[in-house]
């Protein structure tokens, strides 16, 4: 069956049921509009891009038993009316009032299609309701379920109604497919391409044609490091006739230490990184070592399933190193506090590595998921029994020097403060007995402080005055010279946030209804059921009665061993989604049975299998899917693809995504020349409107960093999550209040301002003049020739030279000088509008 | 040559066509060859409107709207819906015929007592309304105000209730309120966005799923003003660049965007062409709109604003601001008012907040000849429950209640000083004119003249609107 070929029937679905019913009156409308729908492309809507790979054998619990669920089973679930449930193979068989629902291998004959296709209207027609009507894929699926047999899951008895979704397909084991043939092999470069391309062939769809090098230098290089290719490196990439010039660059871009800050960023939203800690307070704490280590573990390719296993556990490694301990900050990202902070952690990791939303499980059992309410308290278990201290950067010995110094500082202080006690009894006599010229020595303001009667005096105002007494003593200056010297001898460490498993582990309960303060059964450590099994006794280092509390490290283990059906999966998801906008799975974050199927479930199968043989190795993933041919498509819109595939689920062409907030400050301030290229370190905090921090608890301020600071990557931008950046938040920069597994990508007149007008882009838009200024070409076409390649990585059409030049034009008029010194400023402002209308293009801030 | 050219316009206008309202006839147009270059530019010009006014399906009563929205869930217990019965069975448990089935979202007695509220009532105005002594302002204005106090929700959760308020739908990726009637009306404020939201207090739960345009494009994506500092920024031009110089970088921005446009088809492009243009003109439009300096002490107080203190005060008056220079649909957010726990003193203030702003809004929006073209919706995602929260502290508060729960609405051709909908004698269930979620969005759709069985967009083969498969347009609310 293709999908170019309906049935009359099909198409009375698209009717009305009014025109069905009463088709002798309308039956020109009715003929018209068959007319104008035969026209059109044929249609093939999501969830038929989804489970339905047309010509594979139809599977019951992907394709059938939600079409039961959804669109049967209010009628003829628990209620059987009509004598009818749809619930196990048994009942249905057995049929109800009008007989057998269907004869397995015999669609045409089975009274299931003849009602749902509404083969006489007259006498059957489901369901009754319109809105719950199937859609043409759904028939379909129907039609060759039932002809393949009508197979239903394992047990012909077992009733769907009461049955937990185990074999939800995201809990299958992971089974590497076979890798499909198609027809135009020599489109394919890899493994993904025959995925993609089966199913495009399956569709009749043709991929796009490949993007040119110049598009996929740009594409690549934004893809894999956040950052625009420079012109040599452009050049010499399109001049390189070796015939792997597209592997090497890759092989290039993925050394590059701008991919660890690319990639990074990335988990760093999930991690829901951020420099405070939210809430009213938002109080700023230290963690960006942690950051740090994203970025360097990313660089080093560390092994993903490695990368896990330190961030969840890095403090319970046998001899964990301190670079472990620093990766455990994963866990303190959370905003909250006490079992609500545990709450996000179980949580994050719950939509992190599995892809479910465990935490609908908190109040109670999930509603949908196999996931009971008890089973949320054995996962949030593992997690409620840490202790969460301040990782100090410095050695024992530096430590005891430290406390050493502190000792000394409080002794120096009480000196200081003993003595200015003993001196204070003498403030009025000296107060009345200063004398004019005593007084013209003191500060104005002290003197604005003897003005005002000593009873009206402020505290501070008292305070000042004292001070300023207690410094007329050289003894007491004395003194305090010496205790600034021992404070100023205090060494300051980095710190970091970690956690520590707790010795004396922490009892959890349920909490019931997820209330903290309502206690319900105690739990014990353990994973979800319908999951492999972790139990203790298979693990190491079993206590005595064999038994061992099972901890984050035996979880963050189990999470990555090789039979866990959902880690690499999600994983690999997640990245597939940061190349084509999508992940094979829609729902990025739900793989559960309410989430979106696999738009290509054997080509997910495929890459997790392939990302877990290539020992969890990201960089190969990230290799893998840039070098396929489907990656390097062509992102030009396709008229034939908008009516049959609007969402691009089949990847018949290259998406073309609107660039991160970061990213497009990062591009901007490559291509002017500013961009500081250091790594690492605290925060920086680079111009801000004023206001922003106002109002805020803590009265923390923004005080602007200095230098080429102002110029970091966006990564680096201190975060606070009560008043974020105005920029990063107008670009959609997620607020980490919780995990966040997907950006949006708005587009919106605020946005056109920011890049317009705020300082940052104005900045970038002089320096690059500046830029061009100082290239050694002459013309104002190679200069704009030049800006293009910077800027788009191309060369401009003659129309866009002709816009910019004209634009040149009317700004060299504005200036009526022509003095000789001024000149150069005339160039510079004519040629800051050129880059700045270059910064604001779509495209700029675009990867095609 | 000619052919091609031939083709690609064909194809091209297919593309459009998908583009949505306004965009697609457009964007085709740029595209022609020079042959119709002038014709393109008229039509171009278009492109940079895809909120130009459109035609309503039929004669609107109301063309703009403020929606208040009181986020969190107000108990409609404690200020609009008086139960005497709460007084007299205090403590008492409620009578499981109440509540049998019922899943409340944190109670778990499984025999709630019944609480009174604290705060006494009294009936006001003409109309005889009866209204909490917390809202000693809003009981000024009852005879503009239509109460609807059996609202009807499905989500006992806020960001599920939230979505389905303002996209129809429990789940984030459907649009909002303000972008369906965006999208369906245009808008009049040339200068201005078509939709703004914005607000103070707690960070809504549906995070930008109140104002997001879902699978609309994105132009009618709502424009969030900030709430610290200026509410919008980089207005200004750079040091020494000049408006002038401002316009013509704009004119080649699109000029180029267009060209891409050409190429590519991308329908995000056509968006952000439009975006340039709106931000040019908010240059000029928006410090006017927000210098909130130049209004009179009169009006201040009649809100009970001050110019020195953020407050929902002066939020509600930018929102009049906006629909005086027509803006289409402002949004308003404040609050946290998931009393809980502690209603007794938490409770107050957040009316204290809001009461005077809102009667003023009223008065003002009255005083001004715009009440009749604005429809004000006062309401929160559900109503609370009138059995008690009980808390370990002590302090006990209400959970969230959505069988039927109060809001108002004035102005815009509902009809004012009357009620709709009557509770049971403990406001639990309704007892007459149960009015769900999409039947509300039905209605405000109605009253701004759009068919909400009409108002829809086709996505993924389906022809999605904001009433889902629901709604009924609650005609009792007409005057």
């Amino acid at each position: 069956m293709s999908s170019y070929h309906r049935h009359y029937s099909d198409w009375m679905f698209y009717l009305p049921k009014s025109f069905r019913r009463n088709s002798s009156v309308v039956l020109s409308i009715w003929l018209s509009a068959v007319v104008v729908a035969i026209c059109r492309t044929p249609t093939i809507a999501s969830d038929d891009v989804g489970p339905a790979e047309l010509n594979d054998k139809v599977d019951f619990v992907r394709d059938i038993k939600p079409i039961f669920q959804k669109r049967c089973h209010s009628c003829h679930g628990k209620q059987a009316q009509g004598g009818l449930r749809l619930t196990s193979r048994v009942d249905a068989l057995k049929g109800g009032d009008r007989g057998p629902t269907f004869v397995p291998g015999n669609s045409t004959v089975s009274l299931i299609v003849d009602a749902v296709t509404e083969k006489d209207p007259k006498a059957l027609v489901m369901p009754p309701t319109g809105n719950k009507r199937l859609s043409v894929t759904e028939v379909r699926l129907l039609r060759a379920w039932i002809d393949q047999g009508a197979v239903w899951s394992t047990d012909d008895n077992s009733d769907l109604d009461k049955q937990t979704n185990t074999d939800h397909w995201a809990f299958r084991s992971i089974v590497r497919p076979e890798i499909p043939h198609v027809k135009r092999r020599n489109w394919t470069n890899n493994a993904i391409d025959h995925f993609v391309l089966g199913q495009l062939e399956n569709k009749r769809v043709k991929p796009s044609r490949p993007a040119s090098r110049a598009t996929l230098i740009r594409r690549l290089s934004l893809d894999l490091t956040g950052l625009p290719p420079s012109p040599t490196v452009v050049t010499a990439f399109i001049n390189n006739s070796h015939p792997d010039a597209y592997g090497q660059i890759v092989d290039h871009l993925l050394s590059s230490t701008a991919y660890g800050e690319r990639w990074g960023r990335h988990w760093l939203d999930v991690a829901r990184y951020a420099d405070s800690a939210g809430h009213e307070m938002d109080e700023r704490r230290p963690i960006w070592k942690y950051r740090d280590w994203v970025i360097r573990s990313l660089n080093h390719d560390l092994p993903f399933d490695e990368f896990t296993i330190e961030q969840l556990a890095g403090d319970l490694l046998p001899n964990a190193k301190r670079a472990q301990r620093v990766a455990t900050g994963f866990n303190r990202n959370n905003m909250g506090n006490g079992p609500e902070g545990i709450v996000d952690r179980s949580n994050t990791v719950g939509r992190v590595f599995l892809g479910l939303t465990v935490g609908c499980a908190q109040c109670h059992s999930h509603k949908f998921d196999p996931i009971s309410q008890n089973e949320y308290y054995q996962f949030f278990a593992f997690f409620n029994n840490s202790d969460d201290p301040l990782l100090e950067f410095a050695t024992d010995a530096q430590l005891a020097a430290r406390n050493e110094i502190r000792h000394q500082i409080n002794k120096a202080k009480k000196t200081l403060e003993d003595h200015g006690t003993v001196l204070a009894e003498n403030i009025e006599f000296w107060e009345s007995n200063l004398t004019v010229e005593d007084r013209t020595l003191l500060d104005p303001s002290v003197r604005m402080i003897l003005d005002i009667p000593r009873a009206d005096r402020t505290p501070p105002q008292t305070a000042t005055l004292l001070q300023t007494f207690q410094n007329t003593h050289v003894s007491y200056r004395r003194l305090k010279d010496a205790y600034d010297a021992i404070v100023s001898k205090e060494p300051q460490f980095d710190a970091t946030l970690v956690v520590n498993e707790r010795e004396q582990p922490r009892e959890t309960t349920i909490f019931i209804r997820g209330d903290f303060q309502s206690r319900g059964d105690k739990v014990e450590p353990g994973v979800p059921q319908v999951l492999p099994p972790l139990d203790a006794a298979a693990s190491r280092s079993g206590t005595s009665d064999g038994k061992r509390r099972l901890t984050r490290l035996d979880l963050a283990r189990w999470l990555v061993r090789p039979d866990h059906p959902l880690t690499a999966r999600v994983t690999v998801n997640r990245v597939w989604q940061h190349y084509f906008g999508t992940g094979l799975v829609e729902t990025e974050d739900d793989f559960g049975t309410q989430g979106k199927p696999p738009t290509h479930p054997r080509l997910l199968d495929w890459l997790a299998s392939e990302f877990m043989s290539s020992e969890w190795s990201l960089k190969r993933l990230h290799r893998l899917i840039v070098t396929s041919a489907t990656y390097q498509q062509s992102s030009q819109f396709r008229p034939d693809l908008v009516e049959i595939d609007p969402r691009n689920f089949l990847i018949a062409r290259a998406p073309r995504l609107r660039l991160e907030a970061e990213t497009i400050r990062d591009q901007a301030l490559a291509v002017s020349g500013l961009l500081n290229r250091r790594m690492g370190g605290p925060g920086v905090f680079p111009y801000q409107s004023d206001g922003v921090m106002d109002g805020r608890a803590d009265k923390s301020q923004w005080i602007m960093s200095q230098g080429m600071d102002l110029y970091r990557r966006g990564t680096y931008i201190h975060f606070w999550r009560l008043t974020p950046h105005p920029f990063l938040k107008v670009f959609d920069v997620p607020d980490a209040v919780e995990s966040c597994t997907r950006r949006t990508r708005s587009n919106t007149a605020i946005q056109a301002l920011a890049i317009l007008n705020h300082p940052w882009f104005v900045d970038c838009a002089r320096a690059m003049a500046d830029r061009l200024l100082r290239t050694t070409v002459l013309g104002n076409d190679e200069r704009i020739e030049f800006a293009f390649r910077l800027c788009l990585v191309r060369e401009p059409t003659a129309s866009e030279v002709t816009a910019l030049k004209t634009l040149l034009d009317q700004e060299f008029a504005d200036f009526e000088t022509t003095d000789s010194e001024t000149q150069h400023d005339r160039e510079l402002a004519a040629w800051t509008a050129v880059s700045r209308t270059l910064l604001n293009l779509d495209e700029f801030i675009t990867r095609e | 040559m000619q052919l091609a050219t031939n083709n690609k316009f064909h194809a091209r206008r297919k593309l459009f066509s998908q583009c949505g309202v306004g965009l697609g006839s457009i964007a085709m147009a740029s595209l022609v060859n020079d042959a119709s270059r002038a014709r393109a530019r008229r039509v171009n010009r278009k492109i940079h409107r895809p909120l130009a006014p459109r035609q309503p399906h039929f004669a609107p009563r109301a063309k703009n709207v403020i929606c208040l929205f009181m986020m969190g869930g107000p108990s409609h217990l404690d200020l609009f819906d008086y139960k005497p019965q709460l007084e007299k069975y205090d403590g008492q448990p409620i009578p499981p015929s109440y509540i049998e089935g019922e899943r409340f979202e944190q109670i778990k007695d499984t025999a709630p007592t019944i609480m009174r509220g604290p705060w006494s009532f009294g009936r006001y105005g003409e109309s005889g309304a009866h209204v909490s002594e917390l809202l000693p302002h809003t009981r000024e204005v009852v005879d503009e105000l239509t109460f609807v106090r059996t609202v009807r929700s499905d989500e006992t959760v806020h960001p599920h209730a939230q979505l389905l308020l303002f996209t129809g739908h429990r789940n984030p990726g459907r649009p909002s309120l303000g972008s369906w009637v965006s999208y369906g009306l245009g808008t009049e404020a040339e200068d201005l966005p078509a939709f703004i939201a914005f607000g103070r207090g707690a960070v809504p739960q549906a995070h930008d799923g109140l104002f997001a345009n879902g699978f609309l494009p994105s132009t009618y994506h709502g424009t969030q003003f900030r709430n610290r500092g200026a509410p919008v920024l980089n207005l200004e031009n750079p040091q020494s660049v000049t408006r002038r110089s401002t316009r013509r970088v704009i004119d080649a921005i699109n000029k180029l965007n267009t060209e891409r446009l050409d190429v590519v088809g991308d329908p995000e492009i056509a968006s952000r062409i439009s975006a340039y243009e709106l931000a040019f003109r908010l240059q000029s439009s928006a410090p006017d709109l927000i210098a909130l300096r130049g209004e009179s002490q009169a009006t201040l107080d009649l809100y009970g604003a001050d110019l020195s203190k953020p407050s929902f005060a002066l939020d509600c008056i930018l929102a009049r601001r906006m629909v005086e220079r027509g803006v289409r649909f402002v949004q308003l957010h404040y609050g946290d008012w998931d009393h809980h726990g502690n209603i007794v003193n938490a409770f107050p203030p957040m009316c204290r907040a809001i009461d005077q702003g809102c009667a003023g809004l009223i008065r003002d929006l009255k005083t001004r000849g715009l009440l009749e073209d604005t429809l004000v919706i006062w309401g929160g995602e559900f109503g609370r429950t009138p059995v008690a929260q009980p808390q370990k502290t002590g302090r006990v508060g209400r959970d969230h209640h959505v069988h039927a729960f109060t809001m108002w609405m004035a102005g815009g051709g509902v009809k004012p000083g009357t009620s709709i909908g009557t509770t049971d004698d403990l406001g639990f269930h309704p007892v007459e004119d149960s009015i769900h979620i999409h039947d509300l969005q039905a209605t405000i759709l109605h009253l701004l003249g759009l068919d909400h069985e009409r108002l829809t967009y086709r996505f993924q083969t389906r022809d999605f609107r904001l009433t889902d498969v629901g709604g009924r347009v609650v005609e009792k609310l007409f005057s």
